[in-house]
């Protein structure tokens, strides 16, 4: 039905009026709403419109607030009407909303003392505004993957050539001077130095040596294809030449997955170069015997464990040995109750979360199938239905095409841990849940509601290890108790989660 | 210097430098170079009759009404349909016109010069609101007031013009462009301080003029309650001004952009008079009462050439009222404002902002820009119903398509790449 | 700016994507400039023309 009510002796502006008329009309059986002051040639509009306008007592200073509603309880979109009119919806708080440049070149006038440009946008662009930053005296982090080899050794030297550092492709965390770059924990700053090749593989080592009391005072990503051959290591080195020139810096610890053999005698000679103590944790490499400054490890606590000791002045050995003698412990826990099932599951959202975890779980269990495997025989013909033994990342490629990545919307990998779950082959389901800045607000969430709905009579046992910080904005203290209340086994490192559920099945099967 | 880059601050210079001036007002037949006998010029870039949009079908229908070319509406299309009109781009004739931009023979247009080059731009008077011409209406209504206009409002402000030209040596359309940025206008949509500052330079010479002329008062009613009225001589002040840039090997600086209702059409100072054109834009703007979407016509008018010169959509942070037209705030005129200068050369120094700390205007658009940061130029226009007649519909912030800027960085990759 | 003056003087960022990245700098009081980014309308090759026509060769 079509009414009309007057408003007498209120003048407002044309313009709020068709405002308030646009709300209007945005309600559900709202087919039209008119506000004019009643003028003649207003009047004539409205009548136009089908509203009958009785000019009796009108005047051009009265307002006509004409509406046609298709359903009962018109007097309701009339009030409505008229707390618009004395509260505008559509004006913000003065919390305006600054400009935000549209191109790097409007940035720089905003902010000239720019030093990085951080870039996550989508791969096919990414490598053209890397350049762009370069070439305006901007050192690049490359969080952005799908950047070709060519495109990031292209990168590397033109920055090498003029002083500056490409962090990246697909680098995931940095820290400089204790502020977090992307995805990072809240540290305090300390003595030691990092470069690493891989995102989470520098967060377990700065949580590691956090939960130690050790601070780092930089952490620098270089992307996981720094240390190939074509590409040489060239921001690798020269993150290691840096740290070794700051005097706040007394040890350097190196992280990533083994370079290439030609990239590994140079970050050695290197490391040599620097007359610092250097932690190497090249993951999954052959063990090596410590030499007189380089000292070798190839898991990221165990790292983090020599890289203490070496700060705090202790017997390295006797590090090492205690570590160990915890894990052998570790590893000798019974399950409580029966382990139902055969295999262990891990889902992660950390790739080298998920490649230390493989590489430690496979001395106690075989085969390990996966997406990422540690060989190419054992990947996984689809993903989504993994086999015996499988430990899959979900932040590969092939699941982040239109999804975010899980460490920012964990509830992807929440669903496999349901599906997973209710596989009653399944033993074990080991996962990582990471905080810090970058993370979801509550990552323990979806995974915790997903493993209290799930339906199988003889649960799997669920061990995970949480990656976070005593500073990290997520409560890392919050986060356990969430996964303690659901039945969820909490482990202090990665490599202890990995180590559990591995020994927990290998002796059933024993 | 690199040769783009060079000759780009060439035709920024020129811009700049450009003084824009009323010298007169004359017949369009008389006074626009090449106007032929049954000729009908129109806004943006070229198009015949079967592709013309609802607007500018009413326009033309009206103009060949008021030429005394057909007798009814129905029998003017059909004049139309057959042949009889030579149609041409008002830009073909140094002329703009604002949404549909109908020019006929005998309708009467201010004259503007740009001193330094005497270059030449034409524009007709602004009718007003509601049931007009460049809206697509052809009511009797409509042609009776083409018809006072010529008769009495053209003579009496032709003569005042004469009387202060001959006192003054022209009327600087500059000045009163800076100043009026000053007091809220932009120039494209909102132009009430511009109008109201041409009517308080033009009425003193007006009343020396035809102080005894009965008709006077009319006429100065006729100018005071139309807040557009400068709108028309604004844009024969921007057109000369780009015209006055001429061709520039090697600049990629945007001299036209203009709509007709159908295409959206571009040129650019190093490719000579070449058009660049896609489909026009449909305005997604805030809606007058009564009308939809369905109802609005795709993006019309030479206006477009405001926002060419800096002005407009460009300097909306210095008309902030205008932009609670698509619900914003201040901020977000400010906003508009300074995306705009992303794609553009320079900042205008004679035409600054009060609200940005009188920083000059983002003026001269960079084709390469544009296309190198995805950021099209944004105007701020009025929308009409793709009836005939129908009127305005409403109002706010336009962004013009991509594809006529893509197909122009092709060609100049092409052209210069020899 | 060198790698060098960026570990001495700690990150001054502009963010080109996500925004979250952007909003965990200001977060930590990082100076940091969030840049409303799009695409070019011309595809890559297209691009690389016209940056070579503006001088900016890249080998």
């Amino acid at each position: 039905m079509k009414r009309i009510e007057v408003v007498k002796g209120e003048y407002y502006d044309s313009v709020t009026l068709m405002l308030v008329a646009k709300e209007l009309k945005k309600i559900e059986g709202v087919h039209d709403a008119s506000l004019n002051m009643a003028t003649e040639a207003n009047i004539t509009i409205m009548r136009a419109a089908g509203f009958e306008v009785d000019t009796g007592l009108l005047s051009p200073d009265d307002l006509l607030i004409g509406i046609d509603y298709e359903r009962e309880g018109i007097e309701d979109i009339f009030e409505r009407a008229r707390s618009y009119l004395a509260s505008p919806p559509w004006k913000k708080e003065e919390k305006d909303t600054e400009y935000s440049p549209a191109t790097l070149q409007g940035a720089l006038s905003v902010l000239p003392e720019s030093n990085l440009a951080l870039i996550s946008l989508p791969g096919r662009y990414a490598a053209a505004e890397a350049m762009k930053a370069l070439k305006n005296g901007l050192n690049v982090m490359l969080y952005s993957d799908n950047v070709t080899i060519e495109d990031e050794i292209e990168l590397k030297r033109f920055a090498e050539n003029n002083d500056l550092i490409v962090m990246g492709p697909d680098c995931g965390t940095a820290v400089i001077n204790g502020k977090g770059l992307a995805f990072s924990n809240v540290c305090p700053t300390g003595p030691v130095g990092i470069v690493a090749a891989s995102g989470t593989g520098l967060q377990e080592v700065m949580v590691q040596l956090c939960r130690r009391d050790v601070g780092v005072k930089h952490g620098i990503g270089t992307g996981g294809r720094d240390v190939k051959k074509s590409v040489g290591g060239i921001s690798f080195l020269r993150g290691i030449r840096e740290l070794a020139k700051d005097p706040d810096i007394s040890l350097i610890v190196a992280v990533g997955k083994p370079p290439a053999p030609e990239v590994r005698e140079k970050i050695l000679a290197c490391l040599k170069e620097t007359q610092k103590k250097s932690v190497i944790c090249f993951m999954g490499d052959d063990p090596r015997k410590d030499e007189d400054e380089l000292f070798y490890t190839t898991e990221l606590e165990e790292c983090a464990v020599v890289a203490e000791a070496l700060i705090k002045g202790r017997d390295v050995s006797m590090a090492r040995d205690k570590l160990k003698a915890e894990y052998v412990k570790l590893a000798g826990k019974r399950p409580v109750g029966v382990v139902h099932g055969k295999y262990v599951r891990g889902l992660f959202t950390g790739g080298t979360l998920c490649y230390e975890a493989q590489y430690i779980a496979q001395a106690h269990i075989n085969p390990i199938y996966g997406n990422a495997p540690l060989r190419e025989d054992l990947k996984l013909e689809n993903s989504l239905k993994p086999v015996g033994h499988s430990f899959i990342d979900y932040g590969e490629d092939e699941f982040t095409q239109g999804r975010l990545h899980p460490m920012i919307d964990p509830s992807f990998r929440a669903e496999q841990v349901k599906q997973q779950s209710e596989d009653r082959s399944v033993a074990v389901i080991l996962f990582d849940v990471v905080l810090g800045y970058g993370s979801a607000d509550n990552p323990s969430f979806d995974v915790v509601e997903a493993i209290k709905s799930v339906n199988r009579e003889t649960k799997p046992i669920y061990i995970a290890y949480v990656c976070g910080t005593d500073g990290d904005p997520q409560d890392l203290g919050r986060q356990r108790a969430l996964l303690e209340e659901a039945g969820v086994i909490v482990c202090e490192s990665n490599a202890r989660a990995a180590l559990l559920a591995a020994s927990l099945v290998s002796r059933k099967e024993r | 210097m690199n040769s783009i880059e060079m000759a780009n601050s060439i035709t920024f210079e020129r811009l700049l430098k450009a003084e824009p001036h009323i010298v007169d007002l004359g017949m369009a037949k008389d006074v626009i170079p090449d106007f032929k006998e049954k000729m009908i010029l129109h806004a943006g870039p070229p198009i015949t009759w079967d592709r013309m949009s609802g607007p500018m079908i009413g326009a033309v229908t009206g103009a060949i009404l008021y030429e005394g070319w057909a007798e009814t509406p129905e029998k003017a299309r059909e004049f139309a349909s057959k042949g009889n009109i030579s149609f041409e781009p008002c830009h073909h004739h140094n002329a703009v016109g604002p949404m549909a931009g109908i020019i006929s023979p005998n309708l009467p247009v201010w004259i503007i010069e740009e001193k330094n080059s005497g270059k030449r731009s034409y524009a007709t008077l602004n009718e007003g609101l509601g049931k007009v011409l460049r809206m697509g209406a052809f009511s009797e209504e409509v042609i009776e007031r083409l018809n006072w206009m010529r008769e009495v409002l053209y003579p009496v402000l032709r003569s005042g013009v004469r009387k202060f030209v001959n006192d003054n040596g022209g009327l600087n359309l500059k000045s009163l462009i800076s100043q009026s940025l000053h007091m809220g206008d932009e120039l494209h949509n909102r132009n009430r301080a511009a109008t109201s500052l041409l009517i308080r330079t033009l009425v003193p010479s007006m009343i020396d003029a035809e102080g005894s002329n009965p008709d006077l008062s009319r006429v100065v009613k006729f100018v005071a309650g139309n807040d557009h009225f400068f709108l028309n001589p604004g844009m024969a002040a921007a057109k000369v001004s780009l015209d006055s840039v001429g061709y520039v090997e090697g600049s990629s600086m945007l001299t036209i952009m203009a709509r007709n209702g159908t295409d959206f059409g571009i040129q650019i100072a190093g490719m000579k008079n070449k058009w660049f054109t896609c489909q026009a834009a449909l305005p997604d703007v805030l809606l007058f009462p009564g009308f939809t979407r369905e109802d609005v016509n795709r993006d019309i008018g030479d206006s477009a050439i405001m926002e060419t010169y800096g002005l407009g959509g460009f300097a909306l942070a210095a008309a902030p009222a205008i932009v609670q037209f698509v619900g914003g705030t201040p901020q977000d005129a400010v906003n508009y404002t300074k995306e705009m200068y992303e794609i553009c050369i320079g900042e205008n120094k004679h035409f600054t902002i009060p609200a940005l700390n009188f920083r000059g205007t983002p003026t001269g658009i960079d084709l390469i820009r544009v296309v190198e940061t995805g950021i099209t130029p944004i105007l701020d226009t009025g929308a009409a119903h793709r009836e005939a007649g129908k009127g305005q519909v409403g109002a706010g912030i336009v962004r013009m398509p991509s594809e006529a800027f893509v197909k122009a960085a092709e060609a100049f990759v092409e052209e210069y790449s020899k | 700016m060198s790698f060098k003056d960026l570990l001495d003087n700690g990150p001054k960022v502009v963010n080109l994507g996500m925004e979250r990245f952007y909003l965990d700098l200001q977060d930590q009081e990082v100076p940091a400039v969030k840049v409303n980014w799009r695409p070019p309308l011309a595809k890559s090759s297209l691009m690389d023309k016209l940056r070579k026509l503006r001088g900016e060769e890249v080998e």
